[in-house]
């Protein structure tokens, strides 16, 4: 409203400023063409002033008009820097699995350059949005101010204020519909849809993220596995299984550990049909009863106690602090590499570990044995210490990995992978920058129209 | 508050110096018109000024007339005013 009032008294002050200068008794040509200019330039800015409500009332017809809608575009914006970020994690994820594995280890490079394009988007889009947020809650200000530089006399600050005006009606106006804009560039949104990958963390029953491991995905018709879990993260192309139940196992030293994914089906899972297609969608994972993994040692308990922390872990020697209410089992799983040289419990040996054992198991290409001690009620430590036999293997062999991982990427859409890869990567950067300068050229267009010379030759 | 109080001052101070303008340049006019000065250009010169000051009178005196009326007009619009510039939430 302060703006408002003085470009009203500015337009006013124009106006007696021209008629002073028509008064002048200097008989200078070149000051006496102001005069007229002058005042046709108040009456111009008074008649703005009055107007614009009506114009901005207007342009906002003709958004609904093109299906323009500020509060959808706002939260698809939010949506769509969200679902990149997730996709940059998702990225980071692979490239760390398939850095693991031997053969596969060149297409790090590849997956460095997509998940530098994916940066470049998300720059434009969070850049898109910040202007959008600025045109939204400052529009009326934007207005004024313009109005304000448009009456200040002797067309001092016109094109300025000109600029401002159309820049804030057009963005306000246009903005929205870059939504419309990206559907015309690209055939359909829905495409991507039908290839939706899961990943998420994994952690165990004291919250505690599991940094590496396997899974496991049992379906109606089989088993999968073992994926590979990076830096507590997994991923599961799961196209092939839309309309089935799944259950995914952490799979480790000879046991399938039941997680939080147990029969379910991934259209509940991941929630699609919402407005931002789900090619990614994520789901975190808990895996029940296992303390911890490592390089063919699983420590498990059952049931769970509440406090465990495994203060250090190595292949020689393990400490876990441990307070229960109730007695419970602690296992131990290794693969046959390793043996266990002895096993204390708060300082004192348990004496014979063989008293322990409680049966063998075959897991992929390795044996193991399992070990199970009932700890006490109550606060203890336990220290195990190993040996560990350097010529044997620890983990499963890597055809196995790649053996399951092949056969889920067989069933996924990979072009509807790339398609949706490719669109965010090149359209969304491409269309950003292009939407952005249409909407620049159209506003100097308008700036032209709005602060153009006005060359009224009616009575002056 | 200050730039508006500002810019009304110098308005009634133009409209004032624009009046006494108006006299003395009709007046400087006149006697230009009326010197026994054989040249024919230079008496051009006070019928300019004449006639220029002619017309700012006349616009000194109709201005707030046509003020008014471009603000009747727009109260037949709607909005006699424009919205305050509150952000519009989405």
């Amino acid at each position: 409203m302060y703006m408002f009032l003085i470009a009203y008294y500015l337009a006013i002050l124009t106006f007696y400023l021209g008629v002073m200068i028509y008064s002048l008794p200097i008989p200078l040509s070149g000051l006496k063409r102001w005069a007229p200019r002058l005042i046709a330039d108040a009456f111009y800015t008074m008649i703005l002033l009055f107007c614009i409500s009506s114009v901005v009332r207007f342009s906002e017809a003709l958004q609904s008009l093109l299906g323009g809608n500020w509060a959808f575009f706002l939260s698809y914006m939010k949506a769509s820097i969200f679902f990149r970020s997730q996709l940059l994690i998702f990225l980071g994820c692979v490239n760390g699995i398939i850095s693991k594995l031997k053969f596969l280890s060149g297409f790090t490079r590849i997956i460095s350059m997509i998940m530098g394009s994916v940066s470049a988007s998300l720059y434009a889009f969070t850049i898109m949005y910040a202007i959008s947020t600025l045109v939204r809650y400052s529009f009326w200000t934007l207005i004024m101010l313009g109005l304000a530089l448009m009456a200040i006399p002797f067309r001092i600050a016109r094109r300025a204020g000109a600029f401002l005006i159309s820049f804030a009606l057009v963005f306000n106006t246009a903005l929205p519909l870059y939504i419309p804009f990206t559907k015309m560039l690209i055939y359909s949104e829905g495409e991507g849809a039908e290839t939706p990958i899961i990943f998420g963390n994994v952690i165990n029953m004291a919250k505690e993220p599991l940094r590496i491991g396997y899974i496991g995905l049992e379906y109606p018709g089989g088993y999968v596995g073992p994926l590979p879990v990076y830096s507590s993260v997994y991923i599961v192309p799961a196209a092939k299984f839309l309309q089935q139940n799944l259950t995914i196992y952490y799979d480790v030293c000879g046991h399938q550990f039941y997680t939080n994914i147990s029969k379910e089906s991934i259209t509940k899972l991941c929630k699609m049909g919402s407005e931002t297609t789900a090619a990614l969608c994520r789901v975190d994972m808990m895996v029940y009863g296992l303390i911890e993994y490592k390089e063919g040692i699983a420590l498990h308990a059952m049931p769970f106690p509440k406090l465990i922390n495994v203060s250090t872990f190595t292949s020689n020697y393990i400490e876990v602090y441990t307070d229960s209410d109730v007695e419970y089992g602690f296992y131990i799983s290794i693969v046959d590499g390793y043996t266990i040289k002895s096993l204390r419990i708060d300082g004192e040996s348990v004496g014979d570990i063989g008293n322990f054992f409680k049966y063998k198991w075959h897991w992929y290409n390795l044996n193991g044995k399992t070990y199970n001690i009932t700890i006490p009620v109550g606060t203890h430590k336990i220290e195990i210490e190993l040996h560990r036999d350097a010529n044997s293997a620890m983990e499963p062999d890597e055809i196995y990995v790649y053996e399951a991982q092949s056969l889920l990427l067989g069933y996924t859409n990979a072009p509807g992978l790339l398609d949706e890869i490719t669109r965010v990567m090149y359209i969304d950067i491409i269309g950003a920058a292009l939407y952005t300068s249409l909407l620049l050229s159209i506003s100097a267009g308008l700036a032209k129209l709005l602060g153009g010379v006005s060359r009224i030759r009616v009575i002056l | 508050m200050d730039i508006v109080l500002l810019i009304k001052d110098l308005i009634s101070k133009a409209v004032v110096v624009a009046w006494l303008l108006f006299f003395l340049s009709w007046i400087i006019g006149w006697a230009i018109k009326g010197a026994p000065i054989p040249m024919g250009r230079v008496r051009k010169v006070g019928q300019s000024l004449i006639e220029d000051a002619v017309w700012g009178a006349f616009w000194i005196a109709v201005g707030t007339t046509l003020f008014w009326f471009i603000t009747y007009i727009s109260s037949y619009l709607g909005n006699a005013l424009p919205l305050p510039p509150t952000p519009q939430m989405p």
